[in-house]
């Protein structure tokens, strides 16, 4: 590095702290569109103007960069650091095993990476369509699950409301302007919460019949877990059926079997096992229901089923 | 095991002695004292709360004269209409004092209770005395507490809607109240004080109950 | 605040109390427990002090697991909850219920967590001699008895064996109803009884106290 003309460094030093600059105005934009739409004193307009006005900042950042690293060189080779195993003095300093050290790092990350990369390219778990340009046509006419009007859920709940009055109330509300959160009381015995992108199932949490989904200030809290372990474990079993119903063709038959299959969860105090015949397994009741046949099981019971 | 109140009694830490001034003020005249009180207590930005109770004073007779009746007032708010606002009041006899004190004293226990209160003292002997119910403003100032209420009769049908109901006179009862545990003589001070500032609209003063009660 | 039982366990004849308990408390730590402190459950019970009139009685109970609350439950079962400041009204009204002599009888133990029950293993002692043993155990995420009696008999047979058969008189009237604390107390105060009637008749009325 030594060898470098001191314009160089300068160049570099610029361009590491316009990334950290880039990096710091990227997270404030984040944090400021995650926080939300909620802050009801500032009209839309504000808002607007203040992500306007961070984009700008990115913007601006990002060109600055661009060009400050139009005007760095590639430095080739390893420097000086070549020269560093003909030091006799090789163990007065730590140098040489300390870049061996960050060598064989790099070398597992690169290997790891590349495992990573294949095992992702075998298994996309891609839940949108990404328009590959090979069938623009088909893409065009299949209207994307998360882009429905709001209305479209809003008259598809209206429908389960009525349908499933006597064992179920199911509520929405919109906290964040388009996206709905849908609250579905299940008899005496749990309370869902239901987060939806456009007319998709985005995030699911479920608690006690006596928990609220409120926290002090009256806000929707989607993020906190159930008190008890049941309902811990039940919403892993949710979540996971809503990728099992997953149905991006068509979404509302998704979201009805979801339901049909929730309300199975009315006896899931009072239904033993199916197949070991008992209540209780490491102290928490029957937790799953099977996907088709609506069948209470234990967890472990259900693995054994599956493994046969 | 030693229970609460026990505990909260020794170490004197339970509020059971309410200091007392009271005044009235003409229908006509309230809108001015709700001003005033809104610019002298806490909250000022914000509208006076408003309340709206019923009443019930339950009293437990006994055969001989060595029991006094002993009457316990159960409250709750009409509206809004809340289940967990339910609690019994028992107040002490009054005492009025020499002059050096300012402010009426008498034994106070608010119990917050479960929504089956008028069944349960029924059953343990007591009987309805008399009901009505109470529409108000409450203010608060530290830990004093300010209510502007006009008295109502309970409707003859039993129903609680303001509107069938009569009043009892054209002026609002103005009360100055602080509930603290005993040797708290201070606080008096404080109330006193306090009733001054809203002189001339209003006179708050230790009103003798036992003398109410002969004439 | 779940459904709850309280079983009566039966001390075998040529055992100890204390051994007893300890054997409770191994099963249940053998189960995978773990030990959450201690709690008391007490009871004192108010009598009307003339004789002429009906007879009443008031009890009042108090459990560590709410402090702040106080319950307090007439012959007829209604049980008012109020705060714990409803001690201080029963004194103003000691000229028509006076407290019974002796009358104080407690369940005291330790408390254990197993994911989503609690249990509770309780020696009972009136008047400071011991009278028998009151195992509790709650179910906290369900607050329909009828629901899930089926899952707590299965955990209390594992541990009591025979005597988790016997429904609690309070579930056996509510099991559609929802549970509240003041039917657990209920059950205590009818085990409670229960022991004062095998040991003692009836004293009478303490005067002045």
């Amino acid at each position: 590095m030594a060898n470098l003309p001191p314009v160089q460094i300068e160049n570099i030093q610029k361009a590491l702290n316009l990334t950290q600059k880039l990096r710091s105005n990227v997270t404030q934009l984040f944090q400021k569109l995650s926080d939300g739409f909620d802050d009801v004193e500032n009209n839309d307009k504000t808002l607007l103007s203040e992500i306007q006005k961070s984009l700008g900042s990115v913007n601006k950042d990002f060109s600055d960069l661009e060009t400050g690293s139009n005007s760095l060189t590639q430095v080739t080779g390893s420097g000086n650091s070549q020269l560093l195993c003909i030091d006799p003095v090789i163990d007065k300093t730590s140098t040489y095993s300390q870049i061996l050290q960050s060598y064989k790092w790099t070398d597992k990350m690169r290997e790891q990476a590349a495992y990573a990369h294949a095992l992702i390219k075998e298994n996309p778990f891609k839940r949108t369509h990404v328009p590959s340009g090979l069938f623009p046509k088909r893409i065009r006419r299949n209207q994307l699950a998360y882009s429905y009007p709001p209305n479209r859920l809003d008259e598809l709940i209206n429908l389960l409301q009525v349908q499933y009055i006597d064992t179920m109330n199911i509520s929405v509300v919109r906290p964040l302007g388009s996206s709905a959160v849908v609250q579905v009381v299940l008899g005496k015995t749990l309370k869902a919460l239901l987060v939806f992108r456009g007319i998709v199932i985005e995030w699911v949490k479920v608690k006690g019949f006596m928990e609220e989904f409120q926290n002090e200030d009256g806000k929707v809290d989607i993020w906190s877990s159930s008190r008890y372990e049941v309902f811990r474990k039940i919403t892993n079993h949710v979540t996971a059926a809503t990728l099992h119903y997953y149905l991006p063709e068509m979404p509302d038959l998704a979201i009805k079997s979801i339901m049909i299959w929730l309300q199975s969860y009315s006896t899931l105090f009072s239904a033993p096992c199916q197949k070991c015949g008992k209540f209780l397994q490491n102290g928490l009741p029957a937790t799953w229901r099977c996907l088709r046949t609506k069948k209470a099981y234990h967890e472990q019971c259900k693995l054994m089923i599956q493994m046969k | 095991m030693e229970n609460t109140f026990s505990v909260g009694l020794k170490h004197n830490i339970a509020p059971h002695q309410e200091f007392l001034l009271q005044g009235s003020i003409l229908d006509s005249h309230k809108e001015v004292l709700l001003h005033r009180l809104r610019g002298l207590c806490d909250n000022a930005e914000k509208a006076p709360e408003p309340f709206y109770d019923h009443e019930m004073v339950f009293m437990l007779r006994g055969a001989t004269a060595q029991q006094n009746p002993v009457l316990f007032r159960v409250r709750r708010s009409v509206e809004p209409r809340d289940d967990t606002s339910w609690h019994i009041r028992y107040l002490g006899t009054s005492e009025v004092g020499d002059k050096s004190r300012h402010t009426l004293v008498r034994a106070c226990f608010d119990v917050a209770c479960s929504n089956n209160v008028v069944q349960f003292l029924n059953e343990m002997g007591f009987k309805l005395d008399h009901e009505y119910c109470v529409k108000g403003y409450f203010f608060h100032k530290g830990r004093m507490k300010v209510t502007v209420s006009k008295i109502f009769r309970m409707a003859p049908s039993g129903g609680s809607d303001i509107n069938t109901q009569e009043a009892m006179s054209h002026s609002h009862l103005v009360e100055l109240s602080v509930v603290a545990p005993a040797g708290q003589e201070q606080i008096a001070d404080d109330m006193k004080n306090f009733a001054e500032q809203l002189k001339p609209l209003i006179q708050l003063e230790k009103v003798d109950q036992k003398r109410l009660s002969v004439q | 605040m779940g459904v709850v039982s309280v079983y009566m366990f039966p001390v075998p004849e040529g055992k100890s109390g204390q051994q007893v308990v300890e054997s409770l408390q191994k099963s249940i730590e053998l189960l995978g427990a773990t030990k959450t402190g201690n709690f008391c459950v007490d009871c004192e019970t108010f009598q009307t002090s003339i004789q002429n009139t009906q007879q009443r009685q008031v009890n009042i109970l108090h459990s560590s697991d709410h402090p702040a609350s106080c319950f307090a439950i007439l012959d007829a079962g209604t049980c008012l909850v109020a705060d714990s400041l409803f001690d201080g009204l029963m004194q103003k009204l000691k000229h028509y219920y006076q407290q019974r002599k002796g009358s104080k009888i407690e369940s005291k133990g330790q408390r254990y967590e197993f994911g989503d029950f609690v249990f509770k293993v309780g020696s009972v002692s009136l008047a400071s001699s011991f009278k028998g043993i009151l195992l509790e155990i709650e179910y906290c995420p369900c607050i329909i008895a009828g629901d899930c009696w089926g899952l707590l008999k299965e955990m209390a047979s594992s541990i009591v064996g025979n005597v988790a058969e016997q429904q609690p008189n309070v579930i056996k009237n509510k099991l559609e109803h929802v549970y509240t604390t003041a039917d657990t107390m209920c059950q205590y105060l009818e085990h409670f009884n229960n022991y004062k009637k095998q040991t003692i008749p009836p004293t009478a009325v303490s005067t002045g106290r």
